[in-house]
C-alpha cells in the first residue's frame, strides 16, 4: 500500500512537470505558420493555444495509461472492491463527460470568437466590382490569383488590371486576396502569410490578411489538380517595401503595356477553359 | 445481472426471424434509400438554387410531356391500390380467393409502370451535354427511380410466381413488406414529378 | 443426403473458376454494347475505348463473376416461381461437408465468410502497402525519381482508393461477421446470401480498381474531385466502378447487420447484454446503411457524367465542384467512423480479458460509440472549411466536430476505468491495444487542430491531415485488425501464432509507425501539402526519416504477414481451447465451431465480463430444473 501511495506521487509529479515543461517550451518554441501576416499571427496564435491546452491532457491521459498499466502491476492494489465499483460510477463518469464538455465548449467558443474578430477569409465574394485603391494601409488592396494547370498568375485591378506572373506584395498593407481558377479545383497556399483558399471556377473566394515582414516566400497549389500539381509552385513570391512596389508596379505595367489589349477585362471570376471531358 | 433470461425460455433450437426480420429489414432498406433520394433532391435543390453561369435551365430546354408523366404515375398507384387489397386479403383470418386476381393486377401495374416510364425517358427532348443541369438532374432522378421500379417489379414477380405456382404462399409480412416498398417509391416519384414539372 | 450431387451444386464447387470466366464473358459484352450501341452517339474518341464501354463492361464483368459464383441461382428461381431450396439444399450452401474447397466457393456460412474476408482483406491491404512503399521511396529526394507525375499519383490514388475499400470492412468483415451470430446466439445471418453477396463484391471492386493502371491511371486520389474527375482519361472509370461496387457492399452489410442484431438475437438477450462488440456493429452499421446511399448518389453522378456528358461538376456547364464536394463528404465523415468504430468495440471487448476485470461503464460506453455514430452526420463541412463554401457555417461544423472529442473521451474513460486497479496481463494482444490507445490519442488531438477552423487554415489539406487520418485509421483500426488476427486466429483456425516472437513484431511496427507519422506531422507543420510529387528542398531531411521509417514500417508488416503465413499456415502451431481465458461465448463454443454454431441456443445470457464472478457469458449446460417450470 506504501508502494502504491509513492507510486501515484511520482507519476502525477512527473505528470506535472512534463505539463509544465512542455507548455513553457511551447510558449518559447517557434509556432507555425509564423509571424509574417497578421492573419498568420492568429493562427500561429490559435495553434499555440491548443497545444498548450492539448499538452497537459494528452501526457495525463498517457500518464493514467502508464499508471493503470505499469504501476498496478508493480504494486498491485489490495483493497477490495464492491462489484458494483468494477462496473462503473455515475459520479466519475458525469465528472468526466462534464470535463471533456467543459474543454470542447470552450475550444469552440474560442474558435468561433477568434474567426469572428479575424474574420481571416475563405469565403466567397457577393461583390461584383473590384475594390478602389486603397487610400490607408487599413484599406484593403485587391489582389487576384489565378489559378490553372499548372501555375498561378495574378492580377492587380487597382493598377490596370496588369497581370503578373509572380506575386509581390507591400509590406504593412491590408491585401484581400480574390482566388479564382479557369479550370479545376485548386487551391492557394501562402504559407508564410497563412493566407490558404480554394481556387473554384466561377467562384471568387476572398481571403484578407497585412503582411508584415518583407522576404521571399513560397506559394504552392495544396488541392490535387492533376498530372503537375506537385509542381504548381513557386519560390519567388515576395513581400517589399512600398517604394519598391511602386517600382515593381512600374515595371510590370511596362512590360505589360502591350498585351494589355488582347487581355480579358478584369472580374472576379472568369468563363473556364473547356473541362469537359474529351480535351 | 440477474441469470434468468427475460423471456422465461428455457430452450429453443433457433432464433427466427421470420416476417418480422423482413418486414423491419425492408424498412431499413427504405432509410437508405431516403439517403439516396435526399442526395438527388439536395443536388436539384443546390444547383437550382445557384443557376451557375444561368445554365441550370437554359430557354429552350422543356419540361417532361405533362400527359405522360401524369399517366407513369397513375400506374405505380394503381399498384399501390392492388397491393393494398393484396395485403388485406391474406393477412385476414380466412384465405380469400381473390388474392390470385389481384397479384395479377398489381404486376399488370408494375410492368405498366415500367413501361410508360422508359417512354417517357425517351420523350424528354433535350440533349444532355448542352441541356444544362435541370435536365441532367431530372433524367438522372427519374433514371433511379426506373430502377427502383424495376426491383420491386422484379420481386413482385417473384412472389406472384410463387404464389401463383403454389410453391410459396404469399405471407402477410411478405405482402406488407412490398406494399410499403412500393408506396414508398411511389410516393417518391409523386414528389419528383411536381419538383421536375413545377420546380424548373 | 443424396449420392449423387446436383448439377447446381457441380458447378457450385467450381465457382470461382465459373466467376472468372463470367467475369471475362460479361466484360467483353458489356464493352461491346457500350462501345457500339452507346458510344457511338457521342463524341468519345479514345484509343483504348470509350468510357460507356468501360463502365457498362466492368458492371456486366461484376455481374458475371457473381452469376458465376451462383448468386443468380436463387433470385431466377424466385422468379421462375421454383421451389424455395430444401433444408439439404441450404445446409450444402452453409458448408455443411465441410472440406477446404467451401472457403473458395460461394458459401451462407458466416464462419466461412468471415476468414475469406479475412484473407482477402489482408491480401489487399498488403498490395495497399506495397503502394506506400513505392510513395515514400519517392518522396525520399525533393524531384521525381522513380516514378513520373502521372504514375505518381496513380500509385496514390491506388493506394488511398484501395485502403479505404478495405478499411471500410477491415474489422466487420472479418470478425463482425465470424463472430456476431455467435455473440448474439443465432445460427447464422438475417440474410446469409447477402452477407456472401457483400464479400464476394470486394474482389471485384479491388480488381476493378487496380486495372485503372491499364487505362491510364487517375489523378485525383481517393477523393475523386470533379471536374479533375471530368477531364481524367479511362482510368477514372476504375475508380468509380470499384467504389459504386464498395458503396453497394458497405449499405448491403449495413442492412444485414443491423436486421441480423435487431431481430435475429437469441431470446434471453436484451440489448442491454449484448457484447460491446456488437454494439460497435450495429452503430456502424447504421452509418454504412445510411450514409452510403450519398457515395452512389454522387458516384452516379460523375458516371452520368462521363457517359452521357452531363454537368453535374462542371462550372461551364452549370454544374458546380461544390456539389461533389458535399455528397462525398456527406458519406465520407460517417465512412471514416466505420473505420474507427469497430476497433472501439474490438478494443473494449478485449480489454476485460486481459484486466481480468468487468467492463467499467458499459452503458456509457455503448452511448459513446452511439454518440460519435450520430455526431457523425453533420461534421463533413469541415473537409470544406478553407473551400469558400458558406463561411457562416463554419462555426457551426467546427463546433459539433470538436463535440466529437466527448464521445471518442467516453471510450477513453471506459477503457481506464477497466484498468484501473487491475493487474493487467501484458499478453500480445494486450501490447496492440496499448498501441491502440497511443495511437488514437495522437489521432485525436491532431484532429482538434483540425477542427478548429483558424488553426486549419494552416494546416488543411498538408501533411499534417495525412499523418492525423494515418493515426486514425492505420494507428488504431489496423493496430486493433493486428491485435484481433492475435487474439481471433485460435478460435478461428485453432492455430495460433507465436506471441513471443510477435512482441519484437510489436515493436518493430509500433515504433516504425510512429517514426513514420511524426515526421509527416512536423513535414505538415513546416508547410508541404499533401500528394505531391515535389517538394521544397528545406522539407527533405523529415520526408527521408518518414521515408526511412516507413521502408522499415513495411518490413515490420512484412514479418507480420511472414509470421502469420510461417505459423499458421505451414506449421500449423496448435492453438489452446481458450488461450486468453476469455468467458466471451465465442470461446465457450468449440473449435472449430460447428457448423451450425450451436447444438441449442442458450436462453440464459449475461454481459460476458463477469471476470469477478468468473460466470460465463452464456448458459450451455442442461436447463435448470428451477427454470424449466418458467
Amino acid at each position: 500500500m506504501r508502494n502504491r501511495a509513492t507510486a501515484i506521487r511520482i507519476v502525477l509529479i512527473v505528470w506535472i512537470v512534463a505539463s509544465i515543461a512542455g507548455d513553457v517550451a511551447l510558449a518559447f518554441g517557434p509556432i507555425p505558420p509564423g509571424q509574417a501576416s497578421d492573419l498568420a499571427s492568429s493562427e500561429s496564435l490559435t495553434i499555440l493555444l491548443l497545444a498548450e491546452i492539448a499538452w497537459p491532457v494528452f501526457a495525463g491521459v498517457l500518464a493514467a495509461l502508464f499508471f493503470t498499466l505499469v504501476v498496478n502491476r508493480l504494486a498491485p492494489p489490495t483493497a477490495v472492491v464492491s462489484p458494483e465499483a468494477l462496473r462503473g460510477n455515475t459520479r466519475v463518469q458525469t465528472a468526466w463527460i462534464a470535463a471533456t464538455l467543459v474543454i470542447v465548449l470552450s475550444l469552440a467558443v474560442y474558435g468561433t470568437v477568434a474567426l469572428a474578430i479575424d474574420q481571416p477569409g475563405a469565403g466567397i465574394s457577393t461583390v461584383s466590382a473590384a475594390l478602389p485603391m486603397p487610400t490607408s494601409t487599413d484599406q484593403p488592396l485587391e489582389v487576384q490569383v489565378i489559378a490553372q494547370q499548372w501555375w498561378f498568375t495574378y492580377r492587380y485591378p487597382t493598377y490596370g488590371g496588369i497581370e503578373t506572373s509572380q506575386l509581390v506584395l507591400p509590406v504593412n498593407q491590408k491585401i484581400q486576396f480574390h482566388i479564382t481558377s479557369l479550370d479545376v479545383t485548386h487551391s492557394f497556399w501562402f504559407y508564410a502569410l497563412g493566407v490558404k483558399g480554394d481556387a473554384v471556377p466561377l467562384n471568387d473566394n476572398v481571403v484578407t490578411a497585412t503582411p508584415t515582414q518583407t522576404g521571399t516566400y513560397r506559394v504552392q497549389c495544396s488541392e490535387l489538380c492533376g498530372l503537375w500539381h506537385g509542381n504548381m509552385s513557386d519560390n519567388t513570391a515576395m513581400v517589399v517595401s512600398p517604394s519598391d512596389f511602386a517600382t515593381w508596379i512600374q515595371q510590370q505595367t511596362t512590360l505589360d503595356a502591350p498585351i494589355m489589349k488582347f487581355l480579358v477585362p478584369y472580374s472576379h471570376t472568369y468563363e473556364p477553359s473547356p473541362t469537359i471531358y474529351g480535351t | 445481472m440477474s441469470d434468468v433470461s427475460p423471456t422465461g425460455l428455457t430452450a429453443i433450437d433457433e432464433v427466427e426471424g421470420g416476417g418480422h426480420t423482413l418486414v423491419f429489414s425492408s424498412r431499413v432498406a427504405m432509410a437508405a434509400n431516403t439517403t439516396l433520394q435526399l442526395s438527388l433532391l439536395f443536388a436539384f435543390l443546390y444547383l437550382r438554387a445557384n443557376n451557375f453561369g444561368g445554365m441550370w435551365h437554359p430557354s429552350g430546354i422543356g419540361t417532361p410531356p405533362q400527359v405522360l408523366a401524369l399517366i407513369s404515375l397513375a400506374f405505380p398507384v394503381i399498384g399501390v391500390l392492388a397491393l393494398w387489397a393484396v395485403w388485406n386479403a391474406v393477412s385476414g383470418s380466412r384465405e380469400s380467393s381473390a388474392v390470385n386476381g389481384l397479384l395479377w393486377l398489381a404486376l399488370l401495374a408494375a410492368v405498366l409502370t415500367g413501361a410508360v416510364r422508359i417512354l417517357l425517358m425517351y420523350q424528354f427532348n433535350w440533349e444532355l451535354d448542352s441541356a444544362g443541369t435541370y435536365a441532367d438532374i431530372s433524367t438522372l432522378w427519374y433514371a433511379v427511380l426506373l430502377g427502383e421500379f424495376i426491383g420491386v417489379g422484379l420481386w413482385l414477380l417473384s412472389l406472384v410466381m410463387g404464389h401463383v405456382r403454389g410453391t410459396d404462399r404469399l405471407s402477410p409480412a411478405h405482402a406488407r413488406a412490398i406494399l410499403e416498398q412500393w408506396t414508398y417509391i411511389t410516393g417518391v416519384s409523386i414528389a419528383v414529378y411536381l419538383l421536375v414539372q413545377y420546380a424548373t | 443426403m443424396s449420392t449423387r450431387p446436383t448439377l447446381a451444386r457441380r458447378l457450385n464447387e467450381w465457382g470461382l473458376l465459373l466467376g472468372v470466366i463470367g467475369a471475362v464473358i460479361g466484360f467483353i459484352i458489356g464493352f461491346a454494347i457500350g462501345t457500339i450501341a452507346i458510344g457511338n452517339s457521342f463524341n468519345t474518341d479514345h484509343s483504348l475505348g470509350s468510357d460507356p464501354g468501360i463502365l457498362l463492361g466492368y458492371a456486366l464483368s461484376a455481374l458475371g463473376f457473381l452469376a458465376g459464383l451462383g448468386f443468380l441461382n436463387y433470385p431466377i428461381g424466385r422468379l421462375l416461381g421454383a421451389k424455395r431450396p430444401s433444408e439439404e439444399d441450404n445446409a450444402y450452401m452453409h458448408g455443411e461437408a465441410g472440406g477446404l474447397r467451401r472457403y473458395f466457393r460461394m458459401t451462407t456460412d458466416h464462419k466461412v465468410i468471415g476468414l475469406q474476408y479475412l484473407v482477402m482483406i489482408l491480401a489487399f491491404l498488403f498490395i495497399g502497402g506495397l503502394g506506400a512503399m513505392f510513395i515514400r521511396t519517392e518522396l525520399l529526394t525533393p524531384s521525381p525519381t522513380i516514378a513520373n507525375a502521372q504514375s505518381y499519383l496513380t500509385l496514390v490514388g491506388l493506394h488511398s482508393t484501395l485502403m479505404i475499400f478495405m478499411a471500410s470492412a477491415a474489422i466487420i468483415g472479418p470478425f463482425g461477421n465470424y463472430f456476431v451470430p455467435i455473440m448474439i446466439g443465432t445460427r447464422n445471418m438475417a440474410f446469409p446470401r447477402l452477407e456472401a453477396l457483400t464479400f464476394w463484391l470486394l474482389p471485384p471492386a479491388g480488381l476493378i480498381l487496380l486495372s485503372t493502371v491499364f487505362l491510364g491511371g487517375f489523378t485525383t486520389g481517393w477523393t475523386g474531385y470533379a471536374p479533375l474527375a471530368d477531364q481524367n482519361v479511362l482510368g477514372m472509370d476504375a475508380y468509380l466502378m470499384g467504389f459504386a461496387l464498395i458503396g453497394l457492399s458497405i449499405g448491403l452489410s449495413g442492412l444485414n447487420m443491423i436486421a441480423t442484431i435487431l431481430t435475429k438475437r437469441a431470446p434471453g438477450m436484451p440489448l442491454s447484454r449484448m457484447p460491446i462488440f456488437v454494439w460497435s456493429v450495429l452503430v456502424t452499421s447504421f452509418l454504412g446503411a445510411l450514409a452510403s446511399p450519398a457515395l452512389i448518389a454522387a458516384v452516379l453522378m460523375e458516371m452520368f457524367s462521363r457517359t452521357y456528358q452531363t454537368t453535374f461538376f462542371v462550372p461551364a456547364g452549370g454544374g458546380s465542384p461544390y456539389l461533389w464536394e458535399n455528397l462525398f463528404w456527406f458519406f465520407g465523415h460517417p465512412e471514416v467512423y466505420i473505420f474507427v468504430i469497430p476497433a472501439f468495440g474490438l478494443i473494449m471487448e478485449m480489454l476485460p480479458v486481459f484486466t481480468r476485470k468487468p467492463l467499467w461503464g458499459y452503458r456509457v460506453g455503448v452511448g459513446g460509440m452511439v454518440g460519435v455514430g450520430v455526431l457523425s452526420f453533420v461534421v463533413w463541412q469541415h473537409h470544406l472549411f478553407v473551400s469558400g463554401l458558406a463561411p457562416s457555417l463554419r462555426p457551426f461544423y467546427m463546433f459539433s466536430t470538436e463535440m466529437i472529442s466527448v464521445p471518442t473521451g467516453i471510450i477513453y474513460l471506459v477503457s481506464l476505468g477497466t484498468l484501473w486497479r487491475a493487474r493487467t496481463r501484458f499478453s500480445t494482444p494486450m501490447l496492440f491495444i496499448f498501441a491502440f490507445f497511443f495511437n488514437f490519442l495522437i489521432g485525436g488531438f491532431t484532429g482538434v487542430f483540425l477542427s478548429d477552423v483558424p488553426s486549419d487554415f494552416s494546416l488543411h489539406a498538408s501533411y499534417f491531415v495525412q499523418a492525423h487520418f494515418h493515426y486514425t485509421i492505420m494507428g488504431a483500426e489496423v493496430f486493433a485488425l493486428m491485435g484481433a488476427i492475435v487474439y481471433y486466429l485460435p478460435k478461428m483456425t485453432g492455430r495460433t501464432m507465436d506471441i513471443k516472437l510477435l512482441r519484437y513484431q510489436f515493436w518493430a511496427v509500433f515504433l516504425t509507425f510512429n517514426g513514420t507519422f511524426l515526421s509527416l506531422i512536423a513535414v505538415g507543420i513546416l508547410g508541404m501539402p499533401r500528394r505531391v510529387i515535389s517538394y521544397a528542398a528545406y522539407l527533405q531531411p523529415l520526408n527521408d526519416s518518414a521515408s526511412i521509417f516507413a521502408l522499415a514500417l513495411g518490413l515490420s508488416m512484412a514479418l507480420f504477414l511472414g509470421i502469420l503465413i510461417w505459423e499458421v499456415v505451414i506449421k500449423q502451431r496448435v492453438a489452446a481451447a481458450n488461450p486468453w481465458e476469455s468467458l466471451g461465448v465465442e470461446w465457450q463454443v468449440p473449435t472449430p465451431v460447428p457448423t451450425f454454431n450451436f447444438d441449442r441456443v442458450p436462453v440464459s445470457w449475461s454481459l460476458p465480463y463477469d471476470y469477478d464472478t468468473g460466470k460465463p457469458a452464456a448458459d450451455f449446460g442442461p436447463v435448470a430444473p428451477a427454470l424449466t417450470g418458467a
